[in-house]
């Protein structure tokens, strides 16, 4: 994947949705999005230090994100206090296999935020980030619906 | 091992999920205003009640689903919507799609302007998500949109 994405085969004007979420401490989310669920930083913007980040891309597989430090003046600011981020709204990512995605965030030492569960034909992993912004790993199961996670019998993935 | 096991990625596509108060005026700004189309509902109630659906706009998609207690609309949290998050749809061409949209009846909410090499063309929806289309392009930083220079796109 290149910045900006490159144009689709099928000539669609609009190609990718990229997810830009406003963070009130670079360094926490960076941690949850690279060292908790394995994203990879592609581009970053440090206008001001190249220690304080501004902004970044990041990329999992066959999708990004973006992170942007709320700013106020001169330094990490701008928020309401108390005011809920990411209120209404969940960022879904469609898998091939979210079962094996939580595996490889428990391996980095990431739990979901909840357990697994079926729901609407698709194992739904959730987690959310430490700026409350709620984000699912889904993909499709024939496993009925409503049945929660269990290790012992779908510790293998779907 | 599947041919497509080995050559496509296994987290593939990111969907915004947005909880709506009045499905049918965010029907009318998503599909009327913006272009996307349905491929997908749920009217578990009635089959003129859309209580779920799944919209599409060329590659991209989002979901929108209505607040619903005892029985209609309702439930929906007090919080103001989205705050602090955009969906970002990539484009080819985000001034032609402003101009199609704009001969349907929607203006954008923000004034266009270039930011980190793009054209960023905002809208909010009638919940209050704020949706912008980008396309990359080489006119200088921070100009903002004039028909009479950029009307015709990038």
């Amino acid at each position: 994947m290149n910045f900006p994405p490159k144009a689709p085969a099928n000539g669609a004007n609009v190609h990718m949705t990229v997810p830009l979420f406003n963070v009130t401490d670079m360094a926490a989310s960076r941690e949850f999005y690279i060292g908790g669920l394995g994203f990879r930083q592609k581009l970053a913007w440090t206008p001001d230090d190249s220690n304080a980040m501004r902004w970044c891309w990041l990329e999992l597989e066959g999708v990004a994100v973006m992170l942007q430090q709320f700013w106020r003046e001169d330094g990490p600011g701008g928020w309401e206090d108390g005011q809920p981020l990411g209120a209404g709204m969940t960022i879904c990512f469609i898998c091939k296999d979210a079962l094996a995605v939580r595996r490889e965030n428990l391996s980095r030492g990431l739990a979901p935020s909840q357990p697994p569960f079926v729901g609407n034909g698709l194992w739904v992993v959730s987690y959310v980030d430490p700026d409350g912004y709620r984000l699912d790993f889904e993909s499709p199961t024939d496993v009925e619906e409503g049945t929660e996670f269990d290790a012992g019998v779908h510790g293998l993935g779907r | 091992m599947s041919v497509e096991t080995l050559t496509k990625p296994n987290v593939r596509e990111a969907v915004p999920f947005f909880g709506v108060k009045d499905m049918p005026a965010s029907l009318r700004f998503y599909v009327d205003g913006l272009g996307f189309r349905i491929t997908h509902d749920w009217t578990p109630d009635d089959p003129k009640v859309i209580r779920w659906c799944c919209l599409k706009h060329g590659n991209a998609s989002l979901m929108l689903q209505a607040y619903w207690q005892d029985g209609k609309p309702g439930g929906w949290p007090k919080e103001k919507p989205g705050e602090g998050f955009t969906v970002c749809f990539m484009c080819e061409d985000a001034l032609a799609l402003m101009r199609e949209i704009s001969a349907r009846g929607l203006a954008p909410s923000r004034h266009p302007f270039v930011g980190n090499g793009l054209w960023v063309v905002g809208y909010t929806d009638p919940d209050g998500y704020d949706i912008d289309f980008e396309s990359p392009t080489d006119v200088p930083e921070e100009t903002e949109y004039d028909p009479a220079m950029h009307g015709l796109g990038r």
